[in-house]
């Protein structure tokens, strides 16, 4: 179970197999200790300060506090994205609070968004990352991101670099790259 | 019968290697052959656009004929986006957003277009070289890289086709070697005849669509009221325009700065309060930067494909000029 809770920290699980690992996260206290040393560990190696063993409590506590997290008002902004995110919430709707947890964890530890995890927790934490418990409306960056018309207008100018004819324009199209600021 | 096809065949497979040894041409040609295939070959195929760790496929169909360029691409992951192009005008649809930004670049567009002129102050500020023949969607490609000579601009890395130069991989380096960005074709078919449906808008634009005229009015030199008072090292000034920005936000002129393979656009607007929601200071949308600042009342965006430095320095670097 160890090598799973590394590979699942690790983002090597895919959604199958990471479901089993989270719910015995969920029931299974001494785990979680676990998880948290290995998130420590992570923490310190990575030079991101001493971590606490007691991160898991917290971020539940900060989980309570904050109920409404993953705002359903991102779906009347960005609908398609949106609904697919919670379509791929759904088989762990359940255990969403737990996930959630995982999430934030996850989050202390890697200091830059994963968009392309491809766990089931990575798109609870793409939310719960997006959102953030102060801006539970930052989903919105392909729907309203202020900077399109300006790299498009670039493009337009410049060509791009060597790419030839419409495909310079994906960059102005495109919502790959935008991570929104950083 | 038969046995003739397979022994042809062999032979054509041992004869092969030798052949793509001797892919003749200096990396100037090279880029030469690429700016002009991308404009005059017909091609169709799907291709892997990466930014950053993001991954996005979109479908391209390019046709050049008696009477011009049409070209259509269409992005096949998550929201459904295109750009049509026909001939100098340029539309980007985006049906979620119900919003189309049009364009008329002109002439003065494009990579094909201005690499000729360029290519002197190409090599001033890169070391051209050519790299490996590779397979890049099945074809035999010629590698060439563009190695930056300070940190002011990234990488480059083109792979041409050997027959005809179309460019089928472009990657964007960092000073590590990490891909900034990257675009590669997974499957091409290059010379074929392209249906004209495949150049068609998928989307019809109802009366609620906004409709955004990107379109720019040249601006001569000593007529702009902004000037750079710290030119960055091998950027020069290529054009100013003026712009409508839509959404009542006035007009912003437009400067941009070239060193024949990256570029940096400096837009200077007046600082509304809609302005200031997109915030101040460093900024990044995928592989391009972006740096703001106000200046007397005006917000001054800086962007491009370059490392954020550079983009900061013509930022800070644009002032008004006093009468």
């Amino acid at each position: 179970m160890k090598d799973k809770l590394s590979a699942l920290l690790d983002g090597d699980l895919d959604e199958q197999s990471a479901r089993p690992v989270l719910d015995s996260l969920r029931r299974d206290a001494s785990l979680r200790r676990d998880w948290d040393a290995y998130c420590m560990i992570g923490d310190v190696l990575r030079g991101h300060g001493a971590g606490s063993p007691n991160l898991l409590q917290r971020v539940m506590a900060g989980i309570e506090g904050e109920p409404t997290l993953l705002a359903p008002q991102a779906r009347t902004v960005e609908p398609a994205v949106t609904n697919k995110r919670w379509r791929g919430l759904m088989p762990v709707a359940a255990s969403v609070m737990g996930v959630a947890a995982v999430g934030l964890v996850a989050q202390s530890i890697y200091s830059e968004p994963e968009p392309t995890a491809q766990v089931a927790s990575a798109v609870t934490r793409q939310h719960v990352l997006d959102n953030g418990p102060v801006r539970p409306v930052a989903v919105t960056v392909e729907a309203e991101d202020p900077h399109r018309e300006y790299v498009f207008a670039h493009q337009a100018m410049t060509g791009g670099g060597p790419i030839p004819g419409a495909v310079q324009y994906i960059r102005s199209v495109s919502i790959a790259g935008q991570d929104g600021g950083r | 019968m038969k046995h003739l096809v397979v022994a042809v065949g062999l032979c054509a497979l041992l004869v092969h290697p030798h052949a793509l040894a001797e892919v003749a041409g200096d990396p100037l040609a090279w880029l030469g052959r690429i700016a002009a295939a991308g404009q005059r070959l017909n091609y169709s195929g799907t291709f892997i656009y990466q930014s950053g760790r993001n991954f996005e496929t979109s479908r391209i169909s390019h046709v050049a004929d008696a009477s011009g360029e049409y070209e259509r691409l269409e992005v096949l992951d998550g929201s459904p986006r295109e750009v049509i192009r026909n001939n100098s005008e340029v539309r980007c649809v985006l049906p979620e957003q119900k919003t189309v930004i049009i364009d008329r670049p002109g002439g003065r567009r494009a990579f094909p277009a201005r690499l000729p002129s360029s290519f002197s102050g190409l090599a001033e500020n890169y070391r051209i070289r050519k790299g490996e023949v590779s397979r890049v969607a099945g074809l035999d490609t010629q590698l060439i890289i563009l190695e930056p000579k300070d940190d002011l601009r990234y990488g480059h890395m083109l792979w041409a086709e050997v027959q005809t130069g179309l460019l089928l991989k472009a990657r964007m380096v960092d000073e590590r070697g990490d891909v900034i960005e990257q675009f590669a074709f997974s499957n091409v078919k290059i010379g074929d005849v392209i249906e004209p449906a495949a150049l068609k808008s998928r989307f019809t634009k109802g009366p609620e669509w906004r409709v955004i005229n990107a379109h720019g009015i040249e601006v001569r030199r000593e007529e702009s009221r902004w000037l750079m008072n710290a030119p960055l090292p091998g950027f020069v000034l290529q054009s100013i325009v003026r712009r409508p920005l839509g959404r009542d936000r006035g007009e912003a002129v437009q400067m941009v700065y070239g060193d024949g393979m990256a570029s940096i656009s400096v837009f200077v607007e007046p600082a509304g309060s809609d302005s200031a929601r997109a915030g101040i200071g460093p900024l990044a949308t995928g592989a391009i930067n972006i740096y703001k600042r106000r200046v007397n009342g005006y917000l001054i965006t800086a962007l491009g494909e370059v490392p954020l430095k550079a983009v900061q320095r013509v930022g800070d670097g644009i002032e008004p000029v006093v009468q």
